[in-house]
């Protein structure tokens, strides 16, 4: 995993509009290989819209998608089926991508049918692999889908994802619906496996503390645009952004004792209609260090561009490196590292 | 304490499958008093979300069967009263928001036609009430530019959206019982953080009781004032919140609490799951539920279900079903969850048995 090889995923500029709602606006990213990049933000803010933008279920708007040095936006249908097999995806709602009238054995076999791997008896032992992999009892491969709660319904949909051994795995809240002792497993289990098959992940999660213990670098989204992005520990340790911090002190902390004194930084004010972005920083209408500086115009007049803090980190805010900006921050304190 | 609003008493409800007949919930007892919050917890398949519809009676009617206990509203047994009875409580006394809230609105109708028909179902109101309700709701569960978006349909909205846009309905008869299904798991936790007060402001203000199912121990800490921890449809352990924290009783209670991923803990420290699988509900072996799983067991576990009883910190109400905790001749009385994770002999074994499940049922 070194920074100069070509990256497995490159964003660039990517835009993708539901009539008025820009849903992703001209964002960039890019996912080392073997490198497991979180995603993180509000809800509606265009993670899910990312990830199916990256692999051509929502045609984007305006931007390029390069996957492993190939253009997926200008790709033929046939060429994108291709490489289909080397991306896969599991989705945030398992209910509604597995097909209710196929076996759970059935659903696994599948994309190895579809890509001619292996025969008859193989493919069963593989779908076995991957239920016992995913945690199940792989005598439930004769069961349908709606007789699953829904976290084994998601571990069905993980194995599935998995079968072909992608290199790419963009996983949408793959573990939100997992009750704890099986997330730690799945999770484990991402951690395990992406070091054995060199997978590169998009993991979106709306979990600070599971992006957190499973990921190498960390994109902050808003309202369709990246507005932090860091190293893992730098992000968690020193956030920038006045909305990651905001994000930060949100996290409810495993401990009764702790939450009852939890200083919140509870964001208030209108979140803006998609449909009608304001003018400048989109997160200004809920900014606590706008409100803190007296609400300087800039921020109503001018868009922050991404820019880097420290090699590690980037940012989107006109104050985030002023220095009396960041007194203002930490006198309001937030979660310290 | 007064009477409890709602009170489950040894509820045990099965399901007729093709494989034989599932045991769901086996024994559960919970009680919600005016004004409560509490929360029910565990592993995925242990029973929560048909705890929950079995209160308000949406289980399968072909399939599904309440083999015995109560369940009582005000002092009256719900699973006496017929269907018809049955439609003027939901909705009307209990709520129940579903975990799921893709498959829960229906994708033809717009969010306003479905929240306004939620409102006219229980209340003859006019028309333009109705609009004007159903925008007050919208911006009382926080969706900006609520007029903008009566018009929208379920895909038009993400999942967090859809989700405020499900408590938007179950909030429009202002019920008694609110049955919140994983509300929040899909959320991202600025909106999760306004929900839960949402919710708490409702519970304060209106007197509402809240049952809350989630896996997210974060969220239980900071919300409910009670916590029942589920196992294969029973309850293994019930305290106050601040007593499941602080003095966990029992090892299904340990497992869950050392599996959390937290901002405070070290990032390269593995999380340490619980190994093996819930146990089939459908054949379920004698003795202690969790006992195929569990690093502490002894001989005596699979003798017998242990009782759920009080546990060794003396708190009231604190409650733990273990064979370690006996008075007796309990062995875990005075264990050090957070270091000692039992024996490793046992360890290996589990593990061992995990692999074996597989070969042999092909
Ligand atoms: N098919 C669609 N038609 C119209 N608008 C859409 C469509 N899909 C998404 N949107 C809009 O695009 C924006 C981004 O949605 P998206 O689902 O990508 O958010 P998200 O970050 O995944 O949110 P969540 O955390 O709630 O899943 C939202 O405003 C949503 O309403
Ligand atoms: N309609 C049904 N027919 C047969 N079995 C069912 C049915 N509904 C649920 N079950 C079984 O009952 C058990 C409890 O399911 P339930 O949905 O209550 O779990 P849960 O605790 O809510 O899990 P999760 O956290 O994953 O949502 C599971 O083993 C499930 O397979
Ligand atoms: S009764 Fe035995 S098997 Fe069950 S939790 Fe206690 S020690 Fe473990
Ligand atoms: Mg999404
Ligand atoms: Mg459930």
């Amino acid at each position: 995993m070194t920074d100069t090889s070509e990256p497995i995923l490159d964003i660039r500029n990517l835009t993708v509009r539901f009539g008025k709602v820009a849903a992703v606006n001209d964002m960039s990213l890019t996912l080392r290989r073997g490198e497991t990049l979180g995603l993180v933000g509000e809800s509606g803010s265009g993670k899910s819209t990312t990830s199916r933008a990256v692999l051509q279920i929502n045609r984007p708007t305006s931007g390029e998608v390069w996957f492993d040095g190939e253009e997926l936006v200008s790709a033929s249908r046939t060429r994108l089926k291709a490489l289909r097999q080397r991306m896969q995806m599991v989705f945030q709602d398992p209910r509604s991508s597995l097909d209710p009238r196929m076996t759970v054995e059935a659903l696994l076999a599948e994309p190895l049918v579809i890509f001619g791997i292996g025969n008859r008896t193989l493919r069963r032992a593989k779908v076995a692999e991957m239920l016992r992999l995913v945690g199940l009892d792989p005598a439930v491969g004769s069961r349908y889908p709606h007789e699953f709660s829904g976290g084994q319904a998601q571990r069905i949909a993980i194995a599935r994802a998995l079968i072909l051994e992608p290199e790419l795995i963009i996983a949408d809240e793959p573990v939100s619906a997992l009750d704890v002792s099986i997330q730690a497993q799945i999770i484990n289990l991402l951690v395990k496996l992406r070091t054995q098959l060199n997978l590169s992940m998009l993991f979106i999660a709306h979990d600070l503390a599971v992006v957190r213990h499973i990921s190498d670098r960390v994109a902050v989204m808003y309202m369709g645009r990246v507005v932090e992005l860091a190293d893992r520990d730098r992000l968690y340790g020193a956030p920038a952004h006045p909305y990651t911090r905001a994000l930060l002190s949100a996290v409810p902390v495993p401990d009764p004792a702790v939450e009852v004194h939890r200083k919140r930084e509870i964001l208030t004010g209108e979140l803006p209609s998609p449909g009608r972005l304001p003018y400048g920083c989109a997160f200004r209408s809920r900014c606590p260090l706008h409100a803190a500086l007296g609400r300087p115009e800039v921020c109503a007049n001018v868009l922050p561009p991404l820019v880097p803090l420290a090699p590690n980190q980037s940012a989107a805010c006109h104050f985030v490196s002023d220095a009396s900006a960041a007194a203002a921050r930490d006198q309001r304190g937030g979660v310290s590292a | 304490m007064s009477a409890p609003l709602l009170e489950v008493r040894d509820l045990e409800v099965a399901f007729d499958t093709r494989r034989g007949r599932v045991k769901a919930v086996d024994g559960l007892s919970f009680s919600l008093g005016k004004g409560e919050i509490i929360a029910l917890v565990g592993e995925s398949g242990c029973g929560k979300s048909v705890a929950v519809r079995s209160v308000m009676k949406l289980l399968p009617e072909q399939t599904a069967r309440y083999e015995a206990g109560s369940i009582t509203l005000d002092g009256k047994d719900l699973l006496d009263l017929d269907d018809k009875a049955m439609q003027k409580i939901r909705g009307h006394d209990i709520a129940l928001i579903f975990q799921d809230p893709m498959s829960s609105l229906n994708p033809v109708l717009t969010i306003g036609e479905q929240i306004g028909e939620a409102i006219s179902r229980h209340q003859r109101v006019s028309r333009r009430e109705v609009v004007e309700r159903t925008i007050e709701l919208l911006r009382r569960v926080g969706i900006p530019a609520p007029e903008t978006r009566l018009k929208a349909y379920p895909h038009e909205f993400s999942g967090g959206m859809r989700q405020r846009v499900m408590i938007a309905m179950a909030l429009s008869c202002n019920p008694r019982v609110i049955l919140a299904d994983e509300i929040t798991t899909a959320l991202d936790v600025t909106i999760q953080a306004q929900i839960m007060d949402l919710l708490k402001s409702l519970v304060a203000d209106a007197g509402a009781a809240v049952v809350m199912i989630t896996h997210d121990m974060g969220i239980v800490a900071g919300a409910a004032e009670r916590v029942y921890v589920m196992y294969a449809g029973t309850v293994v352990e019930t305290a106050t919140t601040a007593d499941l924290f602080a003095r966990p009783a029992m090892p299904y209670t340990w497992g869950l609490l050392r599996s959390i991923p937290s901002l405070e803990r070290p990032v390269d420290e593995p999380l340490v799951p619980i190994e093996g699988l819930p146990p089939n509900l459908a054949r379920l072996e004698p003795g202690c539920r969790f006992r195929p799983r569990c690093a502490y067991r002894r001989a005596i576990c699979g003798a017998a279900e242990p009782p759920l009883a009080p546990a060794p910190d003396g708190a009231e109400g604190h409650l733990a079903r273990c064979w370690g905790l006996d008075p007796e001749n309990g062995w875990l009385r005075d264990t050090d969850w957070t270091s000692d994770l039992g024996d490793a002999e046992t360890m290996a074994e589990i593990s061992a048995a995990a692999a074996q499940v597989q070969g042999e049922k092909r």
